[in-house]
């Protein structure tokens, strides 16, 4: 399933200051094509995250519309784009993203938990990942005893359990060592090449070397390659 | 010893405040005129003899192993079923309901040993489940 | 797996105090209302009890304020009058049921050394008696026969000796919260027999008086077509050295306390509420904004707004249910517990209801306060459900 963007635009309010609001994308189209690792680069402040956001279903653009597959994201009433989220789209937020009173397996279980589908097979491809991550000792602890490394190959875990046919990753290494980011970008590859299409938006050049298409960003405008 | 469970610390808590309580806080009634007690007085005596009982059993199980700490669980139930029957059936109260043996030490003593034997209960069915786990 | 029990459960600290507050707000609640109800009906219970329009005693028991002693809080006590003035009283216009009443207050009952109101009545003439106890016993009383207040620790069947003689327990009344049940019944010839005795004793003061001719008190019913005032005046006119009082008058004074004490407490159950509700929706809402992450999370994964509001709600019910259940268990334990301490404590006529109205009370109590639970969570619920998940899981470098 491709993910396609079309004359997308966001604009936030300013609650103080002259302008009114500022434009933190400018229109824009673009194409996360299945089966291939896109990697979006950029500065910070330069629209990335917001990007991400929009494609993913949670913020919503000033103008314009995101296509997954046929369907139109924003067109869809709140409880049907979350079960289209639920089941298609993977998203790897920024920073920890835990439930602090759920073990680590529990945690990356969430997306099949919601909806009741937490079975034998959910449990068996959770020990998967965790053995690909480097976690399977961890599945028993609670987050809070986990470093920040280990939170984010939880949430990298969590995001890919339900095999999403779209994946999108804000800066997954940045609390990583380079072994660990290395394990992390083959992953994300490895999603790809089994047909997810792939976003990820880093600052890490690491992620060059892995990368079908870079994408660089600046003040809201995509460039088509890298700086 | 082990860190002890919450209803280890249940049954230490009731324990001594039925020990204590019985002597200060919902003690029977006092002496007569003349000085000489009555009979449930006697009662409040037996209850803070068992009372002492209860207390040192549940001491004493915190440095027990599990299935040894649940049986003393167990006994601690029976004896605090055995200290409910004390007021009011082992040993009469006085005449009037409305006197501090009856109105306050009966209703006092019969709720601490109820929660005492629940507790007990509680504690060995949790060892049993934990021992099947 | 259920996120809002694993909530609950993994936070022990943030469980327990809104399990305090939830058990708070019960137990107001419930105990409160029982406070209330059971004063009520005590008052209820007392003037039933009472059933007389017009109470004549001596002049000096008025005086001394024996008489709400005696007959409102139960304290035993005697005062007497002379057999002629009962038939005087007798012989006025207006008087519809006319019975005379024996008091009594026993040195000793049986093991225990408190003094015991004895109460004796003319089965012939009665109609304040009688009428409960019926409820008890079918049979005529016999001479040496007695029967006890509810209050009393003994059992028919067993035996009383008063003033050296024994009495035989025919009966016990049922409760009624009022001075019939700290009190023991008796006929005219019985309690002429303990006057007699006690006075062989020298442990009675009949105050120049031939005990074989006193009476206590004259309960009197109006006959129709008179007013109580207009009676009260005629025998207080009429009948030296004695009081007439109407009933109504002396439960009035009772009826003003009992209605000081409500609102006192109907005013506390009020002040814990809206301290409960405010520290409640503080409580859910510092609970629900320190974790806004995790509700941003469950968004990203695919929860819907309903899905964070019903995880919301699910954790204020779970907690709800678990304290209102635990406050309304201690406010029963306590009252039911200890009744009679209590209604010591207030001196006023105290009386429980019954077992069918006291479940219904403890459960209107759970609901109410799991309502107010599920209103304070449903203001989280409805916030943290729109809250923006984008916002809240950006970055710096966004």
């Amino acid at each position: 399933m491709n993910l396609t963007a079309k004359a997308l635009m966001k604009e936030f309010p300013r609650k103080s200051g002259s302008a009114n609001c500022f434009t933190v994308l400018q229109p824009l189209d673009l194409t996360i094509d299945a089966g291939k690792l896109t990697v979006l680069m950029g500065r910070s402040g330069s629209g990335k995250s917001t990007l991400l956001n929009i494609l993913g279903g949670l913020l919503r653009p000033t103008d314009g519309k995101v296509l997954a597959g046929e369907a139109d994201l924003y067109e869809m009433p709140d409880k049907a784009l979350s079960a289209f989220r639920n089941r298609h789209i993977g998203i790897i937020p920024q920073g920890q993203t835990a439930l602090y009173s759920l073990t680590v397996e529990e945690n990356i279980l969430l997306p099949v938990t919601l909806t009741g589908k937490a079975d034998d097979a959910a449990k068996q491809r959770v020990q998967t990942l965790a053995k690909a991550l480097e976690i399977t000792a961890l599945l028993g602890c609670y987050p809070a005893e986990l470093s920040g490394g280990e939170l984010r190959r939880m949430a990298i875990a969590r995001a890919l359990l339900p095999q999403p046919e779209i994946l999108l990753a804000d800066e997954p290494t940045s609390d990583l060592d380079e072994e660990t980011t290395q394990l992390v970008l083959r992953i994300l590859k490895e999603a790809a090449a089994q047909g997810s299409a792939v976003l990820m938006v880093t600052h890490d050049p690491c992620a060059k070397e892995f990368a079908d298409i870079l994408l660089s960003m600046r003040n809201g405008v995509i460039a088509a390659d890298a700086e | 010893m082990k860190k002890p469970t919450i209803t280890d610390i249940c049954l230490l808590l009731l324990s001594a405040a039925l020990c204590l309580g019985s002597k200060l806080l919902f003690h029977a009634c006092g002496p007569k005129e003349d000085g000489s007690w009555m009979s449930c007085h006697w009662a409040e005596q037996t209850v803070f003899l068992m009372s002492i009982g209860l207390t040192v059993v549940s001491v004493l199980r915190l440095f027990l192993s599990r299935p040894a700490k649940a049986g003393a669980a167990l006994a601690m139930s029976v004896m605090s079923v055995a200290t409910a029957l004390i007021p009011g059936i082992a040993i009469r109260l006085c005449m009037m309901d409305t006197m501090r043996c009856h109105a306050v030490m009966r209703p006092a003593v019969l709720i601490l040993c109820g929660l005492i034997a629940v507790a007990g209960v509680v504690d060995a069915i949790l060892s049993r489940k934990e021992a099947n786990a | 797996m259920n996120i809002a029990y694993r909530n609950v459960r993994r936070r022990p600290v943030r469980t327990a105090v809104l399990l305090v507050l939830t058990a708070l707000l019960s137990l107001a609640v419930c105990g409160g209302t029982l406070l209330v109800s059971g004063l009520q009906k005590g008052l209820g219970s007392l003037e039933a009890r009472l059933g007389a329009d017009i109470m004549v005693v001596p002049y000096e028991a008025r005086t001394k304020s024996n008489l709400e002693s005696i007959v409102l809080q139960g304290n035993p006590g005697y005062f007497y009058m002379d057999n002629s003035r009962y038939e005087k009283i007798r012989g006025l216009d207006g008087i519809g049921q006319i019975s005379a009443q024996f008091y009594l207050a026993s040195a000793s009952s049986g093991c225990c050394s408190i003094p015991v109101q004895i109460i004796g009545f003319d089965p012939e003439t009665d109609f304040t008696v009688l009428p409960w106890l019926k409820r008890s016993y079918d049979g005529n009383l016999q001479a040496g026969d007695i029967v006890v207040g509810n209050d009393l620790n003994a059992f028919p069947g067993d035996t009383l000796t008063f003033y050296g003689i024994d009495c035989h327990v025919a009966a016990k009344l049922d409760k009624t919260g009022t001075y019939y049940d700290s009190a023991v019944f008796t006929n005219i010839d019985t309690i002429q027999q303990l006057i007699g005795s006690s006075l062989d004793k020298g442990m009675n003061d009949f105050a120049g008086t031939d005990p074989q001719k006193v009476v206590s008190t004259v309960l009197i019913n109006v006959a129709e077509g008179y007013s109580p005032e207009e009676v009260m005046n005629d025998i207080n006119i009429h009948v030296k050295k004695v009081k007439a009082v109407q009933t109504k008058e002396m439960i009035s004074g009772i009826s003003r306390s009992l209605q000081g004490t409500s609102d006192v407490i109907g005013v506390l159950i009020a002040a814990v509420w809206v301290l409960g509700l405010v520290i409640l929706l503080l409580a859910f809402t510092m609970s629900v904004n320190e974790r806004k992450r995790e509700f941003a999370v469950l968004r990203v994964i695919g929860a819907s707004q309903g899905k964070l509001a019903s995880i919301v709600m699910q954790e204020a019910l779970l907690t709800g249910l678990c304290g209102s259940v635990l406050g309304t268990g201690l406010a029963l334990v306590g009252m039911l517990g200890f009744r009679t301490a209590v209604s010591e404590q207030i001196g006023l006529p105290f009386l429980l209801p019954g077992a069918g109205q006291t479940a219904l009370l403890a459960v209107m109590s759970i609901l109410a306060v799991l309502l107010a639970g599920i209103l304070a969570a449903a203001v989280c619920a409805y916030r943290i459900s729109r809250v923006d998940t984008a916002l809240i899981l950006r970055g710096d470098n966004g």
